[in-house]
């Protein structure tokens, strides 16, 4: 069995820890492809495009640094695939990943996998999903409209400066976590506390992992004596 | 695409209707989300003549503004009224976009949203808005209505804009927005027109305050006389619509068609899994997440014909729905006390 009409034979295998790659194989192996584990160091960041061969198909860990396998992480190797229109995707192991060293990425990362959640039924389907955005583009729940942007927490993260913020277009009531540095340099000065932004942001989006932004830029603050309040 | 028309969107819990002509384009609230946005595209529509906040709250201003902020749409105006009590953050975001709007793309945020406002005319299509009143905008939201009506306490959802959209003369819907009780009886004082085709009930079918439910909806569906009764509402979302306040309907109109945007949780508490063949093929919230019931609604208003059919609904409802409201399953519904239900 081959998924999606034989888009995706062989399965490339990215990750730094020997036994879960050898757990990733099995469960590929299981969904109908034939897996290949990528041995530890994996290549450069520039070189990546080298393993991009005709009808395979790529799972990247987030983490590839502990194991030595590569300085980079995966998010940003799914994002070089996605740039070359290789299906690639993304696994992690740990729920803060998300927030921080996948945001910025985001937008190229058509399928985030739980490694938990990982399966024959959640790889075809990912692998599907992936093809489908690569070929008619992102659906609209990954297509971003301009929105406001209210900066409700700054703190730090293992050293990283961290923003928690409300796009009341798409959840009023959920905040989610972003690097600071997603923001131009010029704006972060202006980062506090309740201050504003006008961001490109996906909104349809279903879930806080799924939401990306792009395009930050100055947004004003209401004037006490504009008439609304 | 039988122009002029009116679509009500399912957008999940709030509201969002869009008046759509050759002369021009309206729309009445601007929830979270973007399927307003994904209708507007797909309909080819970029000229926006007017968009009418009812009131400020976030299910009915949230989605404002990626709106106003998106270059590929030019947005003449933004009727609004000011909401003092709405010392919220979601409003404030609202303001930073509106002053946004004003200084870069010199859309007109007008502060006079009542009943006072002239109508505004697409061809043989007349918008209306008969609530509220200049006596409650003047007072509004914290403030009281007068003492010899009862002196209460108004909210956001008591100065809620009443719009009522007519075609040659023909009365074809009434959007409710959030009214109250206060808002019903002003408009009851005023005797104005409520007559029409199609309600979209307000507050989503959910708990109205300063009154009892079921009159509430009885006096409401009397006044307008409605053969179409639209809940928007969100599957999962506030509980909405109440069995006291569908019954109330039921028993008020001959044979209304009761339509909720989604299959509320009360009607079928596990979402059937099945293909909704019923409903239109355009942008709503429920067919992404397959939570439709009656789903997004076109009216024609030359004609007032309303897709989809209703015949088709009824069925899907019979078929999925085991403890249905509507089609006389309120009557059996078992009572449950008043929840918040707020928004």
């Amino acid at each position: 069995m081959t998924l999606a009409n034989g888009e995706i034979e062989r399965v490339k295998i990215i990750d730094d820890q020997p036994d879960a790659a050898e757990w990733l194989k099995y469960e590929v192996e299981e969904a109908g492809f034939e897996p290949i584990i990528v041995g530890c160091p994996a290549p450069a960041l520039d070189q990546l495009p080298s393993l991009i061969e005709p009808k395979t198909g790529f799972i990247f860990d987030h983490l590839l640094a502990p194991g030595n396998c590569a300085t980079y992480v995966g998010a940003e190797a799914v994002a070089i695939m996605y740039a070359r229109k290789a299906p690639a995707l993304l696994i992690t192991t740990y729920a803060m990943d998300v927030d921080v060293g996948i945001r910025r990425w985001r937008a190229s990362i058509p399928v985030l996998l739980d490694r938990d959640a990982v399966d024959q039924d959640a790889l075809n389907a990912g692998f599907a999903k992936c093809l489908r955005e690569l070929r008619e583009g992102p659906p609209t729940s990954r297509q971003t409209l301009p929105a406001i942007v209210r900066v409700e927490r700054v703190s730090s993260e293992t050293g990283e400066a961290v923003l928690d913020v409300i796009v009341s277009s798409w959840n009023p009531r959920k905040a989610v976590r972003l690097p600071l540095t997603m923001l131009p340099t010029a704006l972060r000065p202006s980062v506090r506390l309740g201050s504003r932004f006008v961001a490109d942001v996906n909104i349809g989006a279903e879930t806080g992992d799924e939401l990306f932004f792009d395009n930050f830029r100055e947004a004003p603050e209401p004037k006490p004596n504009d008439g609304l309040a | 695409m039988a122009l002029p028309e009116l679509c009500v969107l399912d957008i999940g819990h709030g509201n969002c209707s869009i008046v759509h002509a050759d002369e021009g384009v309206v729309i009445v609230d601007v929830p979270l989300g973007r399927t307003l946005v994904d209708f507007l595209f797909s309909r080819g529509i970029t000229d926006i003549d007017l968009i009418i906040v009812s009131h400020a709250d976030a299910d009915h201003v949230a989605g404002l503004a990626p709106l106003l902020l998106d270059e590929r749409f030019v947005i003449r105006r933004v009727l609004v009224n000011a909401d003092a009590t709405k010392d919220t953050k979601v409003w404030d975001d609202f303001r930073s976009a509106a002053e946004l709007a004003e200084q870069r793309y010199k859309v007109d945020v007008s502060r006079d949203l009542g009943s006072n406002y002239a109508p505004i005319k697409l061809g043989a299509t007349r918008i209306e808005i008969l609530s509220p009143s200049t006596a409650l905008a003047l007072a509004g939201p914290g403030g009281k209505e007068l003492d010899q009506y009862g002196g209460r306490r108004m909210s956001s959802n008591s100065l809620s804009a009443v719009v009522r959209i007519v075609h040659a003369d023909s009365p074809r819907a009434l959007l409710a927005s959030d009214i109250d009780d206060i808002a019903l009886a002003d408009l009851e004082r005023r005797a104005a027109g409520l007559a029409a085709e199609l309600l979209v009930f307000p507050h989503h079918g959910g708990h109205v305050a300063n009154a009892d439910n079921a009159q509430f909806a009885e006096r409401l569906c009397k006044a307008v006389g409605a053969t179409t009764v639209v809940f928007s509402i969100g599957r999962g979302k506030h509980r909405t619509p109440r069995p006291e306040i569908i019954g109330a309907v039921e028993a008020a109109l001959p044979n209304p068609h009761i339509a909720c945007t989604q299959l509320s949780a009360r009607c079928a508490a596990v979402n059937p899994n099945i293909e909704r063949a019923h409903r239109l093929d355009a942008p709503a919230l429920g067919s992404e997440k397959n939570t439709t019931c009656f789903g997004t609604l076109i009216q024609e208003l030359a004609t007032g014909r309303i897709s989809p059919d209703r015949d088709g609904h009824a069925a899907f409802v019979q078929a999925n729905a085991p403890s249905h409201l509507c089609l006389g399953g309120a009557a059996s519904a078992p009572a449950d006390d008043v929840e918040n239900e707020e928004a």
